[in-house]
């Protein structure tokens, strides 16, 4: 079954997975000195091969993972019948979601990180503490904001946490969408700051500033500027000589030695053959959902039910946030396709939890321009689709619209869950990741009210016409994942320590969203880095102990 | 037909297609999930929108009538000369040249 082909030489570190969590752990490791192989199952694409275009980005798969190759099944409980959907989808290539991001990347707050005491017991929800604190993971954040490259301005956001340094980039430029949302903000008496992005405003460590362009958010970067895996953590880690990425490699299983420590990755590489990369340790990487299935495929005598899952809680308690928004119409032209509707400001007014309110947590809210804000894939909601009035609405309104949206922190729970399909498979042959969520009270509370508030920025700018649209389920349009593999101190209701090390498996990690005890409010890819340069130091601090 | 439907008034948000239909900000959609009808809505306006390179958007009438300034070519996109600044907040493109020099 494993071919002919040489066994490859085995490495300090296994990566499976080189979007932004598997690249940041890549480059920690490999500057630490440490030899990493990079296992990716997509292609790793040059940004020579991405096209400025809108049809060949957003309505032709360009990036997004191929629905017939890639299926996933979702179902609201276990007793619904699966059905097939491209359920949060992240691209799946050397670079992963970071490719066609744009980027909002804030940090979480102290409160997320202990928000079971902050705000107790939600019955039906599996709220938990994380075993590690902001201020534990604050000089990572600033290493990730200065290393990625990040713009924003400190201090701006009045419910952050203590910072040790300020970004290495001021904001990017204000757009007439952050322009709106701003004057709402402040004539409602709210804190509104520049959205932190994954771009740089000045030139800075060797790079040039990002082009700000139309065709950004989910549109590969042709011009190479933005601060991404693919430009930024990848090449960085190239350049120290230990990291032998290898693409289109697609890892099927874990294997154990005789200790119960993972002794190997078994992949299909390009040619379909099958190649066993042994390593001192694995990290997985690859977006909460996968490292999920990985687990969960990766079945033995010692672990009938899936890698590292004695607990029974690989898969469990998976968040997603939701986007939703309240659309505003303005008499002005606001050009919200202008820096690809996401160079934006944010409020974290109503982010932390307040009693006061009814439920638990909030939101991050920010202002974005409508769907994808160009030509073909604007539209807004409820309006004729076809025919004159469509035309008509089009030439009206495409210039004047906006959204103030908000992402959801939906609350973990117990039966919320990756598992594996019973039925479909993927285009290898390995069952595919089947997602069962039935969204909490808490989750539509929280959204009705972040709606409520950003319909009420959009009026207070002077909206002619707001429209809003309440979440009334989790979709998984943020393409956000976290939850399936909890860290946590007690192996009983978590799967991985506080150093995202399995309980059960001495030398397996996990890096993506995957440790995350629960979603916040936030967009999670800043911290998702961060942690994975935290894990990555202490990886290579116990390299003796996994060779 | 489709002449007839609107006549008929039968216009509602089910035709839909591209995203933008049910959440806000919903990013994917497939086509594979469309029905006649809104398939053939989503590719007119792909026809109608598109980049002038696919052979619709001739002499970019579609970005004319709403008014986006699209890029006078792909290349310009590709090669990063395409910016979307001037239509930034009052003063930004140029606080932004100065700072920068012309990117």
């Amino acid at each position: 079954m494993v071919t002919s082909k040489p066994r490859p030489a085995r490495a300090d570190v296994c990566i499976i997975g080189a979007g932004a969590s598997g690249a940041a752990a890549a480059k920690a490791l490999c500057e630490a000195g440490v030899n990493v192989v990079g296992l990716e199952r997509g292609p790793w694409r040059m940004r020579e091969t991405f096209g400025g275009d809108e049809l060949a980005n957003i309505n032709r798969y360009n990036l997004w993972p191929d629905p017939l190759l890639n299926p996933r099944t979702t179902r609201s409980s276990a007793s619904e019948k699966p059905r097939v959907q491209l359920f949060c989808p992240v691209p799946q290539m050397v670079g992963g979601g970071t490719v066609h991001w744009q980027g909002w990347l804030p940090r979480f707050t102290p409160e997320d990180f202990r928000l079971r005491t902050v705000a107790g017991e939600v019955k039906g929800a599996s709220l938990a503490d994380w075993p590690i604190s902001y201020d534990e993971l604050e000089p990572y954040y600033s290493k990730i904001e200065w290393a990625f490259g990040v713009s924003g301005q400190a201090g701006a956001n009045k419910f952050e946490g203590p910072r040790s340094q300020g970004y290495p980039c001021p904001p990017l430029p204000m757009s007439r969408y952050a322009e709106k949302f701003r004057k709402g903000c402040d004539s409602l008496g709210w804190n509104a700051f520049p959205t932190p992005q994954a771009a740089l405003s000045r030139a800075f460590n060797g790079r040039r500033p990002t082009v700000i362009s139309a065709f950004a958010q989910q549109h590969g970067d042709p011009t190479g500027t933005r601060s991404s895996a693919l430009n930024v953590f990848i090449p960085d880690a190239i350049k120290t000589g230990h990291f032998d990425l290898r693409p289109n490699s697609i890892v099927r299983e874990l294997t154990l030695d005789a200790t119960g420590a993972v002794r190997s990755a078994v992949y299909e590489d390009a040619d379909g053959d099958l190649i066993e990369q042994e390593a001192g340790a694995f990290v997985l990487a690859c977006g909460a959902v996968e490292t999920a299935r990985l687990l969960l495929l990766s079945k033995s005598g010692r672990f009938p039910n899936g890698l590292a899952n004695n607990s029974d809680l690989v898969g469990r308690n998976v968040t997603f946030h939701e986007y939703s928004a309240a659309v505003g119409l303005f008499d002005d032209p606001i050009y919200a396709w202008a820096g690809g509707g996401y160079v934006s400001a944010s409020s974290f007014q109503f982010y932390n939890h307040d009693p006061k309110r009814g439920f638990v947590s909030g939101g991050h809210l920010a202002c974005a321009g409508v769907g994808i804000p160009l030509p073909i894939n604007w539209r807004l909601p409820d309006a004729p689709v076809w025919g004159a009035a469509a035309k008509q609405n089009d030439r009206d309104n495409f210039n004047h619209s906006m959204a103030v949206a908000m992402v959801l922190h939906d609350m973990p729970r117990h039966d919320n869950r990756v598992d594996l399909d019973n039925e479909v498979k993927d285009a290898w042959g390995m069952p595919v990741a089947r997602i069962t969520l039935t969204p909490h009270d808490n989750d539509l509370k929280q959204g009705r009210f972040l709606i409520d508030r950003a319909g009420e920025i959009l009026e207070a700018a002077g909206s002619k016409r707001v429209q809003k649209v309440y979440a009334d389920r989790v979709t998984g349009n943020c393409s956000h994942q976290h939850g399936t593999a909890r860290m946590g101190d007690d192996p009983a209701t978590s799967v991985l320590n506080r150093d995202c090390r399995a309980h059960d498996v001495a030398n397996l990690y996990a890096v993506d969203g995957s440790p995350f005890p629960t979603g916040t409010g936030a967009n999670p890819t800043l911290t998702i880095m961060a942690n994975a340069w935290r894990v990555a130091e202490t990886i290579a601090k116990r390299r003796g102990a996994h060779s | 037909m489709l002449r007839a439907l609107e006549r008929a008034g039968e216009q509602s948000a089910s035709a839909g297609g591209p995203p933008g239909e049910g959440p806000a900000l919903q990013q994917t959609f497939t086509e594979t999930e469309l029905e006649f009808l809104p398939l053939l809505v989503m590719h007119a306006r792909q026809g109608f929108y598109a980049d002038p390179i696919y052979g619709g958007n001739r002499d970019r009438a579609g970005w004319q009538v709403i008014g986006f300034p699209g890029p006078s070519s792909l290349m310009e996109v590709f090669t990063g000369r395409f910016s979307a600044l001037p239509w930034f907040a009052e003063g930004e493109a140029d606080k932004y040249r100065e700072a920068n020099g012309d990117v």
